[in-house]
């Protein structure tokens, strides 16, 4: 271990030793959509297949193969022990060990000429049997494949049965109709060394190495056009952000993930229905006498409902904390019936204006009633923070905290003027109202870069919620319902 | 509540559920271990998702001869060290005019220290994210993740020298911005 002989290593490490923090969720998604892909349909396919893979030994190609071998081998072993076994059988001449001098070594010209020819003929012969090995190699090979084929066949059809003796017996046929083999089998018999069979070992081994390659590759080729086939694999094109196991290109035996990285906003698209409900109303006290009106009650007001429209941008602050601002269209309408009793009378002077009022009892005092349609549109700016609560399986919980910046409110009523006893349409604009709010939301991706969210929020404000010249004061409480599309861009690396 | 091994076991046998216990109940830990290593979040993330999916490739090979949080650590540790190797376009070879060099200290060791206490954790990773990355690269391994100088010239494929070098410059580095960010306060108060 190191050797700390700084003090600003001692204090890095106190300080940075025991760093903790939460990653970003979108993380595990993306690990989650990772280890989907190692759930690959080809793992799948070549791990149902070959997994108990133990198919009964094919004795027509092992004999073929055995054969084969054996007919190489002989040839080439037969020939080099024909020939070089022969030449060190001939009394051996020792030139680094003989004082012979230049003369001499003249004199062995024809020994040197006679040693060249037989190694000529002898390369000579070789690479005849070597050529006449080649034909052979290209008839065992055609020979091996069909009985490649053979062993897929039995290895899907899970039938170990051996070979039928036809395939023997055609085997045995081919072997004698080759020529080179039968002189090679001769051949054997003929040498009777100990280095052939010590060869033929040898070479059984190689064969091992070499032999099962070829078999293997075939039938992983043939699998794997197996495996499309019945999986119906699809390809993803490049440079897919698809997550999908089925669509995902792979190089070699990995899979092809693009790298990529979320950005920290998303924009969000909603639409949401909403119904105001009053929880208070009271007539406003700077109006109760000057027309002699006190509300009575509020008769079977109804509540307003309408339907909004809303982008918003959000940005997230690490993990679990957002802030989102946005702009809202909204349309609402309803009916208000109120009830409403001339309790106090008003007395004019002479000069008509009211001079006080005279109260009589609510008993005697005539009644009033009025229905009140309003029709308006607000555009609001919401403005809040999302915290998250809770994970459970692909949905997530979160809360919010924020804020409706009512910019404008236009609308229209229709109601009785008291004064004249008609129905009056009136315009209103109002201006900027605040509301705080509080939010629920269920959120799940649907796609890498999109999710659904499907929000609740309640809005409390304060409101005329009859418009009717501030007569009225009421507290509302506003229910909306939004369903949203939120798009999280993702950028390649 | 699961243990270590019945979440081993449990990802072993590719339990979706078992395998987000993992995540949930080590990835703080190891999140700030990339942080370290990292200059930004952006690429703390990319380490972390890495790390995150060796351990699962290679979750079979943990043994259990130390706890699995410390075999974690140390595959984010590696993980983290490629890595940032891998955005090296430079290679770690110090010249002979490059030998190491005695630090200029602009403040000394003891106050070097004194502020580094005062600093947040949040400040301090700030400052050695905003190191160049071969130092930031030596300067967790040395000083925060306690490899000998051997260690790192093993890992890093450089010589011990230039393991002492590239520390001794880091270091230097770091009191330079100390002194900065100490400067400042000060001004400010």
């Amino acid at each position: 271990m190191a050797d700390n002989k700084h003090h600003i290593d001692k204090s890095l490490r106190l300080k940075l030793g025991q760093l903790e923090q939460a990653p970003s969720n979108a993380v595990w998604s993306d690990i989650e959509h990772f280890l989907n892909h190692t759930e690959h349909p080809i793992d799948q396919g070549l791990h149902t297949f070959l997994s108990d893979f133990e198919p009964a030994p094919d004795t027509s190609a092992k004999s073929t193969i055995l054969n084969d071998h054996k007919i190489q081998t002989h040839i080439i072993d037969q020939a080099l022990n024909n020939r070089l076994s022969q030449l060190e059988t001939t009394p051996a001449f020792n030139f680094e060990n003989s004082n012979i001098d230049s003369k001499k070594r003249r004199r062995l010209f024809p020994l040197w000429f006679a040693g060249i020819v037989i190694l000529s003929v002898t390369v000579f012969l070789v690479s005849q049997s070597l050529k006449n090995k080649e034909d052979l190699k290209d008839y065992t090979s055609t020979q091996n494949q069909k009985n490649t084929e053979g062993i897929q066949n039995n290895i899907f059809k899970s039938n170990q049965k051996d070979a039928s003796p036809e395939d023997l017996e055609n085997i045995g046929i081919k072997q004698e109709k080759n020529p080179q083999y039968n002189r090679s089998e001769k051949s054997t018999n003929l040498i009777s060394t100990v280095e052939v069979p010590v060869n033929i070992e040898r070479k059984s081994a190689d064969l091992i190495h070499s032999g099962m390659p070829i078999e293997s590759n075939v039938l992983k080729e043939n699998n794997s056009e197996l495996d499309r086939s019945n999986l119906d694999l699809k390809l993803a094109p490049e440079h897919s952000f698809e997550f999908i196991a089925e669509q995902t290109n792979r190089v070699g035996n990995n899979l092809h993930i693009p790298k990529v990285r979320r950005l920290p906003f998303q924009i969000g698209i909603w639409y949401g229905y909403y119904i105001e409900t009053r929880v208070k109303e009271d007539m406003n006290p700077e109006y109760v006498h000057h027309d002699g009106l006190n509300l009575l009650n509020q008769g079977n007001a109804r509540n307003k409902s309408g339907r909004s429209f809303q982008v918003d941008m959000n940005y997230n602050f690490g993990t679990r904390f957002s802030i989102s601002a946005g702009i809202q269209h909204s349309k609402a309408s309803g009916n208000s019936e109120f009830d409403y009793i001339y309790a106090d009378i008003p007395v004019y002077d002479t000069l008509g204006k009211i001079s006080g009022y005279i109260t009589r009892p609510q008993q005697t005092s005539p009644h009033l009633q009025e229905e009140v349609r309003s029709e308006i549109t607000n555009w609001v700016m919401p403005v809040s923070m999302k915290f998250s609560l809770l994970k459970i399986g692909r949905w997530q919980l979160l809360g919010g905290l924020g804020s409706s910046f009512q910019l404008s409110s236009i609308g229209q009523y229709s109601g009785l003027n008291f004064k004249n006893s008609k129905i009056e349409q009136r315009n209103f604009n109002k201006g900027f109202k605040v509301s705080p709010n509080a939010a629920i939301s269920f959120r799940t991706p649907i796609h890498p870069m999109f999710s659904i969210s499907i929000d609740y929020r309640v809005d409390y404000r304060r409101a005329s919620t009859s418009e009717m010249d501030k007569y009225i004061k009421g507290k509302e409480l506003t229910n909306s319902f939004q369903i949203g599309l939120i798009f999280q861009p993702i950028i390649k690396r | 509540m699961y243990s270590d091994e019945d979440i081993l076991e449990g990802c072993k046998r590719k339990e979706r559920f078992f395998q987000e216990l993992l995540y949930k109940r080590f990835s703080n830990k190891m999140y700030g271990i990339c942080l370290r290593y990292a200059h930004d979040q952006a690429v703390a993330h990319d380490i972390f998702q890495e790390g995150f999916i060796k351990v699962y490739q290679n979750l079979h090979t943990f043994k259990g001869d130390s706890a699995l949080g410390s075999w974690m650590y140390r595959i984010f540790m590696t993980t983290s060290i490629n890595y940032i190797q891998r955005t090296l376009k430079n290679k770690f070879e110090v010249s002979i005019n490059e030998s190491v060099q005695p630090i200029d200290d602009s403040i000394s060791e003891e106050e070097a220290e004194h502020w580094m206490n005062h600093l947040t954790q949040e400040e301090a990773l700030i400052m050695v994210q905003e190191l160049p990355e071969k130092y930031r690269l030596i300067i967790n391994m040395y000083a925060v993740d306690q490899m000998s100088h051997t260690e790192i010239a093993r890992v890093l494929n450089i010589t011990e020298s230039s393991s002492r070098s590239q520390l001794s410059r880091a270091r230097k580095m770091l009191n330079d911005k100390l002194k900065l960010k100490m400067d400042k306060k000060i001004g400010g108060q």
